[in-house]
């Protein structure tokens, strides 16, 4: 057990599998000789050479049509798409191509390939460059969707991706990147669509996934001097999600918060907290109350995206709603 | 019955006239039965025929192995079948039906053969040829021998992908041959009120090797195609292929053509090889007695596809994603 | 008259629900006392939980008129602590980090709102499906939750209470499917009840004799005759008088609800009906004349001696009648049903020789009639007025037969 960064789980989990697996390379702008633009990939390529770590020119269509070409020929490419507004670029590749072709060739062949992008605000990198739009991806049939938030998740979970014979979208958080913690030795191996109980509770279920996670922690601490006990669960896994996981939880609590950086509207949450309303409708002892971003693009100014960013304070406010 | 020659992997001669014809005539039959099918409500959805292309499928496709892999376009049938797609598995595939090759899930549109190195026909404009590049380069990182083509039709030159995978293969000798069937139509504009360029000084720009031949003699194209393809076999490095070619039917099965003039000028490749079998000698009965085998081959493989059962949606939901396998 | 220590216009103050789980709180300490005015946030007592100790401050002006639970006591959440002029308490202030909502009092806003709402009632699907297991009816719950909603936690709060509580208006459920039978601990319902009354009810208690001499003598006559459909009992004639005077004095049909004095706006009187298992309650409606309130007198203390009391027989009333005088019992002095108004008791009558208006003797049949009266639905005055007309419909009994 070492502390360190979450960019280095990152680091660690590519190295580790790319020394057993000769079929994984990886491609993107600047990661090979750069490192990598949040250094996810520094060292990669003067390890492995450049047919594994390849350096792409800004052609992110290309980047990920390329991909779904190396996942059909045998080998499994991890494809970094610098900023998860970019993946708007590349949206045919994915959507079209990649999500579809195990379905439309029926199961003739399998794309396993990961798109590893990076999430979320807090750095004051404005509008187009801050979205959160792991929705988009949940919403494809045939995609998967990861979203770790502590660094042995981030580990264990790029390397289950990695293995997974679907194309899988894994998103970091960037403000996560800087963020300390502890990384096993020998981490856990971690299963794809399974979700994790941070905090126990037994008063209401807060349902969370990436660097919210650490805001409904320190919202549920808050809670529980106030006598409320939060039990705090990490998705992990977006698409699929451990709804049974979720359930239970909700078996005992009887209340839900659903809380994600994304934007609230047709956001992750909304379809948590539909599934939820449907099956666990006679749990509920109050009103399933979602927390995420305002309907609004992610704004510049360090007052303004401090203001929009949903923290502690929403999530707590979300809480007393469910109580009415 | 399969076009492709598994002894043909990596080059040789290019095969005598009367195969290719065979080949081609296999392709015109199966799209006819295609039009007669879709008239009747047999095949649902939309096509796209490739009378008038098929010269340019049979004659790359006869310097390519089975460990060579393509990616085609909309109008893929003839690529298909000139690769290998088995004309059983093929209509049943565009009929919707179980055991059709893609189990009634994609239909004309995205026919596929993976074992054959047959990558996808794909609904969008452009859609293959970044998957090509990929296959070419996994090609390559891998080591092996094969090499990938990318077909699209001058319809894809206004596509972005287009320009970002020329570079890229450019960049990284990507050992993929850009193949454009050039029949001057863009769905229903002429592609001169399309591009700007031409992609002779498209390709120059990016340093890639260029060559245009005329897509209806199916000798030629085969030749020059053999050529090429040694050349990125050898050398490792991307290239293009453009055909001028027709096409004969509209855009898709349905369209009146109402934006286009009747050409009667129009070049016929089928015909064109059964002219000069002809001119060379062959005999008219043994042609005949061909052509009558071809259609009942086709005949019997539409009758096996309308006998077939269709789909059940419980089989298609367990394939939406790829088991975790011991593999 | 009036019970020296209640003054009108009083309402309770409650144990406060300072977090969801809790249940009780010890009243730590009191920081005023009886007599003593009050500003809006002035710290009125000091609670400790087993997670908290909060100071719970006064939600408006008044005066404190009476302490209900002295420091060092632990009382369940929504019980009343004390008297004061100010507002009855309903939801106090949620502290903000979203402790649970409010107490649940039973006569507070929500309740009211709850029938407002179109009389549609707001539950959640957890408490609809803990009162259905429960075979409770929702609308014999208080819902504390915003709008009057009712939450699990009021579901459960109720089942304790119909555990602990004779029948009441609003719970068929305690009907016959139900019903009290020899196998509930009736003792403990009436125990809790009777509680409940001293606890929450500020009384006050008026005396009267009226002279049942004409009133017998009409009841002799309606049994004696031989065409007589049934036997009339003094307690049918008594429960007559009191809607009588309840129609000529509308200002005592009400009942004590969410802060105010509800007029009803029907006519019925609850009646204590002893049984073996112990004394019982039906509610009789007074409608048409005393051959169908004789009838339903009957048939109601027939059910309540079998157990098997019914939703017919939990109407509201503003009074309730409790007759003794088959024992030689000279006065009751009842104790007010928590949802009426008024208990009545009447003793046995007794032959005793009054002045006439000559100042001669006179033989006369007298019974006491004890009035219990709520102080905070009805004043002294009105109270006595009301005592009287009951009296003189007794003492002119031909009246009550039109």
């Amino acid at each position: 057990m070492t502390e360190q960064r979450f960019a280095h789980a990152i680091n660690r989990a590519l190295d580790d599998i790319m020394a057993r697996d000769p079929s994984v390379v990886l491609l993107g702008e600047d990661i090979g000789r750069a490192g990598g633009v949040f250094a996810a990939t520094r060292g990669l390529f003067q390890k492995y050479g450049p047919d594994r770590v390849i350096d792409m020119p800004i052609a992110e269509n290309a980047i990920a049509g390329v991909s779904v070409g190396l996942a059909l020929g045998g080998l499994r490419p991890v494809a970094e798409i610098m900023f998860m507004d970019f993946v708007a670029l590349a949206m045919d590749a994915i959507v079209n191509q990649a999500a579809k072709l195990h379905f439309m060739f029926g199961g003739q062949a399998a794309v396993p390939l990961v798109i590893r992008t990076q999430h979320g605000g807090g750095l004051n990198a404005g509008p187009q460059h801050s979205q959160c739009l792991e929705a988009w991806f949940a919403h494809i049939p045939g995609l998967k969707v990861v979203c770790p938030a502590t660094l042995d998740d981030a580990y264990a979970l790029l390397q289950a991706a990695i293995e997974d014979p679907n194309p899988v979208l894994f998103i970091e958080n960037k403000a996560l990147y800087p963020m300390k913690g502890q990384l096993s030795d020998t981490p856990e191996p971690a299963r794809l669509g399974q979700a994790r109980i941070a905090r126990p509770g037994r008063d209401v279920t807060i349902v969370t996934y990436g660097a919210m996670l650490h805001h409904a922690l320190a919202a549920a601490e808050t809670l529980a001097t106030s006598g409320i006990e939060a039990e705090v669960i990490d998705l992990r896994t977006i698409q699929p999600w451990d709804e049974a996981t979720v359930l239970a939880s909700l078996t005992r609590t009887h209340r839900l918060v659903v809380a994600h950086e994304a934007v609230e509207a047709f956001g992750p949450g909304a379809e948590i907290a539909a599934r939820m309303a449907q099956v666990g409708f006679n749990e509920l002892d109050g009103p399933i109350v979602r927390v995420g971003g305002a309907f609004m693009p992610v704004p510049f100014s360090r007052t303004l995206e401090a203001q929009y960013l949903p923290g502690e304070r929403q999530i707590i406010d979300g809480v007393n709603a469910t109580y009415g | 019955m399969s076009v492709d020659d598994p002894a043909r992997a990596g080059g040789g001669a290019t095969p005598p006239l009367l195969d290719l014809y065979e080949r081609m005539l296999t392709i015109r039959e199966a799209e006819r039965a295609c039009g007669a099918l879709f008239a009747e409500g047999a095949i649902p959805g939309f096509i796209h025929l490739s009378d008038g292309q098929e010269a340019v499928s049979v004659g790359v496709m006869a310097s390519l192995g089975r460990q060579d892999t393509i990616a085609s376009t909309h109008r893929g049938h003839g690529h298909a079948l000139a690769k290998g797609l088995e004309l059983h598995a093929f209509f049943k595939e565009l009929m919707g039906k179980a055991d059709g090759a893609c189990k009634g899930r994609g239909g004309s549109m995205h026919v596929a053969d993976i074992s054959a190195g047959m990558l996808g026909a794909n609904g969008i404009v452009g859609g293959g040829i970044a998957i090509a590049v990929g296959s070419a380069l996994a090609h390559k990182l891998l080591k092996r021998p094969a090499i990938a083509v990318a077909f699209f039709g001058d319809g894809a030159l206004a596509e972005g992908v287009l320009h970002e995978c020329l570079n890229v293969a450019a960049l990284k000798d990507i050992p993929v041959v850009f193949v454009c069937e050039n029949n001057g139509w863009s769905e229903f504009s002429p592609t001169s009120t399309q591009i700007r360029f031409t992609l002779e000084k498209l390709t120059a720009a990016y340093g890639i090797l260029y060559r245009r031949i005329d897509g209806h003699y199916v000798t030629g194209v085969a030749e020059t195609a053999a050529e090429i393809i040694r050349t990125v076999r050898d050398e490792g490095r991307p290239a293009v292929l453009e055909c001028l070619t027709t096409r004969i039917r509209g855009h898709y099965e349905g369209d009146s053509q109402r934006y286009r003039e009747p050409d009667p000028q129009a070049l016929d490749p089928v015909a064109l090889a059964l002219q000069a079998l002809t001119a060379d000698g062959a005999d008219a009965a043994a042609l005949e007695a061909l052509a009558a085998r071809v259609r009942a081959t086709v005949e019997a493989a539409v009758d096996a596809a309308r006998a077939s059962d269709e789909p059940t949606l419980q089989s298609a939901a367990e394939d939406v994603y790829a088991q975790v396998s011991a593999a | 008259m009036a019970s020296p220590t209640s003054p009108a216009g009083a309402a309770p103050l409650v144990m406060p629900k300072l977090g969801l789980t809790m249940s009780e709180g010890l009243l730590a300490a009191w920081q005023v006392a009886p007599g003593d005015e009050v500003e809006a946030g002035q710290v009125l007592f000091v609670v400790e939980t087993d997670k908290i100790t909060n100071e719970i401050e006064a939600p408006a002006a008044g005066r404190i008129l009476e302490v209900l639970v002295g420091a060092g006591e632990t009382v369940a959440v929504g019980r009343p602590i004390a008297l004061w002029t100010g507002p009855a308490q309903g939801a106090p202030e949620r502290p903000e980090q979203g402790a649970a909502d409010t107490s649940e009092a039973p006569s507070s806003q929500p309740e009211a709102e709850a029938r407002v709402d179109g009389a549609r009632l707001l539950s959640t699907p957890l408490a609809r499906r803990l009162a259905g297991a429960a075979g409770l009816a929702l609308d014999a719950v208080v819902g504390t939750g915003p709008r009057g909603r009712i939450q699990s936690e009021d579901v459960r709060v109720a089942l304790e209470q119909r555990s602990a509580s004779p029948p009441r208006p609003g719970l068929p459920s305690q009907g016959p499917r139900s019903g009290l039978g020899p196998g509930r601990d009736l003792r403990a319902l009436i125990a809790a009840r009777v509680t409940r009354s001293k606890a929450e009810v500020p009384h006050f208690y008026l005396s009267a004799d009226a002279d049942l001499g004409a009133l017998e003598h009409l009841r002799e006559q309606l049994n004696a005759d031989p065409q007589a459909q049934r036997r009339i009992s003094i307690t049918a004639l008594l429960i007559l008088a009191a809607a009588k005077a309840l129609r000529r004095h509308p200002e005592a049909n009400v009942v004590w609800r969410d802060g105010r004095a509800q007029p009803l706006d029907s006519l019925a009187v609850g009646v204590a009906v002893d049984t073996p298992a112990g004394v019982m309650a039906p509610v009789i409606p007074v409608a048409g004349g005393l051959y169908p309130v004789a009838e339903a007198l009957e048939a109601a203390a027939a059910r309540a001696r079998a157990g098997r009391l019914g939703a017919a027989d939990v109407g509201e009333a503003a009074l309730g009648l409790s007759n003794v005088g088959m024992f030689a019992v000279r006065a009751l002095t009842p104790i007010i049903d928590p949802d009426q108004t008024f208990m009545l008791g009447v003793g046995a009558p007794r032959a005793t020789f009054r002045p006439n208006d000559d100042g001669a003797p006179r033989l006369v049949r007298e019974a006491t009639l004890s009035l219990a009266c709520d102080h905070r639905a009805i004043d002294g005055a009105p109270a006595a007025r009301f005592l009287a007309a009951i009296v003189e419909g007794l003492e002119h009994p031909l009246r009550l037969l039109v």
